[in-house]
């Protein structure tokens, strides 16, 4: 590690943290990220092929994951996997509620089914490990609670009335939480990501004309590059920081 | 360039911040220093930036204090010029220069037109010059980082706050535009919103600002607190961030300056939802 004094402004050395998924594609990026800044990461989630490069990811950054294969939506399986997590670290100082999804459809055609589906996957996931692990942070004191979101927790869409909604219950529950924990030593805060591919070789053969269109830097974004606010609300120096959304989108939420 | 420290690191990087004598300002220069760059302080008043200068250069950095009227914009090209010259590039803007106290606290029918204009100028104006100022250099250069500085008034409003809410809504919406138009040239736009922190500005204009008692966390903010942010958003770790707004404010922004802690009014059994 670099002995430049910004590592010791970002630096997460020590820590904890487990990174929630639910199939989604940035989870190895936002694993290693957590890993290269010195956090002990463990993966939660149910899919087994995520849980897979979500580990190889860590481990290229030389870290040693704690991979745990869990259904985030039932409550006693999130706490068997944070007595786990417990006995093996005694604590866990950042939770990372990486649980969003894409699901469009026009409204009339959402079935409940799907909905319910889709509300177990993301908001009832998100809300028993926020619960389930907040509870440690509180008797810790401690805590960093950050949620991936997307554009759609400001933004509406057609045909994204279920996903925008979710978002939309995930960017309050960052405002209410981060309040009602804001004297209890934990923040809680969200990253809404804009459009973004997993590496550059992706973003060069890209032929669609979104960024051109739509996002005032010209690019997408590319996944390594959640790791800079990331780590910054992972870290200690984040402690005057609560209850807010961070746009992370080459300016797309700053246009018209 | 590879890891990710290596990405937050500034070295080689020339920063130009204007009020950077005092208060957040000072914080940011000393931040932005200790990341590697070289940092030109801007400000109206000679002692602050040198008391800033001589522990940059105490530390064994690269400064430069430049007496600054941000509000006169031939002494803002003179700035630009001089850091452009000096350290042959500026690759970080940071519009820190603003008034926090004096700003009003009166009703409007007693404002004048030069008071108005004394705050819009300072805040506002200002940042206009300084991005204007540099705008060219870094489009040709095919990169750089503006960074704003507003307030929780530049999203909320506030009981015969005027022309600070008007000018750190200004200063917002000049973020949005920058980060609009400049993005395409690899020039990205961001924008700080600090809270309450415990600087000589605030403490002065205590009358007008709520009690560390109303900030969620319980406590105003430490200046060496807004440092970290600053140098995020300077560095390559936020070449993906463009037009955003960074708050802060120990969770003043997520609700209102009310009391925190707050109960609920009724006892869960009691709630007309559960029954």
């Amino acid at each position: 590690m670099s002995q430049n004094p910004v590592s010791t402004m970002f630096d997460l050395t020590g820590k904890l943290a487990i990174v929630t998924g639910n199939g989604s594609e940035l989870t190895p990026s936002i694993s290693a990220a957590l890993s290269e800044a010195g956090a002990m990461v463990v993966i939660a989630s149910h899919i087994e092929t995520e849980i897979k490069k979500a580990t190889v990811a860590v481990e290229e950054t030389g870290g040693t994951p704690l991979a745990i294969n869990v259904d985030l939506s039932n409550s006693s399986e999130v706490e068997d996997m944070l007595c786990t997590v417990l006995s093996q670290a005694g604590k866990v100082d950042i939770l990372v509620n990486n649980l969003g999804i894409d699901f469009y459809k026009p409204f009339v055609d959402v079935t409940l089914n799907e909905l319910n589906t889709v509300i177990d996957r993301t908001l009832r996931s998100t809300f028993l490990c926020s619960q389930s692990i907040g509870t440690q942070m509180l008797e810790q004191n401690f805590g960093r609670i950050i949620h991936i979101g997307s554009g759609l927790m400001d933004r509406g869409l057609p045909n994204g009335v279920v996903t925008s909604s979710i978002y939309g219950y995930i960017r309050q529950m960052t405002a209410s939480l981060g309040l009602e924990w804001a004297t209890k030593g934990i923040r809680v805060n969200a990253i809404a990501t804009g459009w973004m591919l997993p590496n550059s070789e992706e973003i060069q053969d890209d032929r669609t004309n979104i960024p051109s269109k739509y996002i005032p830097l010209k690019r997408y974004g590319e996944f390594s590059e959640i790791a800079g606010l990331l780590v910054y609300l992972s870290s200690d120096n984040s402690d005057f920081v609560t209850g807010q959304v961070f746009h992370l989108d080459g300016g797309l939420i700053a246009h018209a | 360039m590879n890891t990710l420290f290596d990405k937050f690191n500034l070295s080689e990087n020339t920063a130009v911040i204007t009020g950077g004598g005092t208060g957040l300002g000072r914080e940011m220069a000393l931040a932005l220093s200790r990341a590697g760059a070289y940092v030109i302080i801007a400000g109206r008043r000679q002692n602050p930036l040198k008391e800033v200068a001589d522990i940059i250069i105490h530390e064994g950095g690269k400064c430069l204090p430049v007496q600054t009227d941000v509000t006169d914009s031939s002494e803002v090209n003179r700035l630009l010029d001089l850091s452009i010259k000096k350290f042959r590039k500026v690759d970080v803007l940071v519009n820190n220069a603003g008034i926090v106290a004096g700003q009003g606290g009166k009703p409007i029918w007693e404002i004048s037109d030069s008071e108005w204009r004394n705050v819009i100028d300072a805040n506002l104006t200002g940042s206009f010059y300084c991005a204007r100022a540099i705008s060219q250099h870094m489009i040709e250069r095919g990169s750089g980082k503006i960074i704003n500085v507003s307030s929780g008034f530049g999203l909320r409003g506030g009981r015969d706050n005027y022309m600070y809410a008007s000018s750190k809504g200004g200063v917002i919406q000049l973020t949005r535009a920058l980060a609009t138009s400049l993005g395409r040239y690899g020039v990205t736009s961001n924008c700080l919103v600090p809270g309450i922190f415990r600087t000589e500005g605030t403490i002065k204009s205590q009358e007008q600002l709520p009690r560390a008692e109303f900030v969620p966390v319980g406590r105003l903010g430490i200046p060496n607190e807004i440092g970290p942010i600053v140098v995020f958003l300077a560095s390559q770790a936020s070449n993906y961030m463009n037009g955003s707004l960074f708050s802060v404010d120990g969770g003043a922004l997520a609700g209102g300056y009310a009391p925190t802690d707050h109960k609920p009014f009724k006892e869960l059994s009691e709630n007309i939802l559960l029954t």
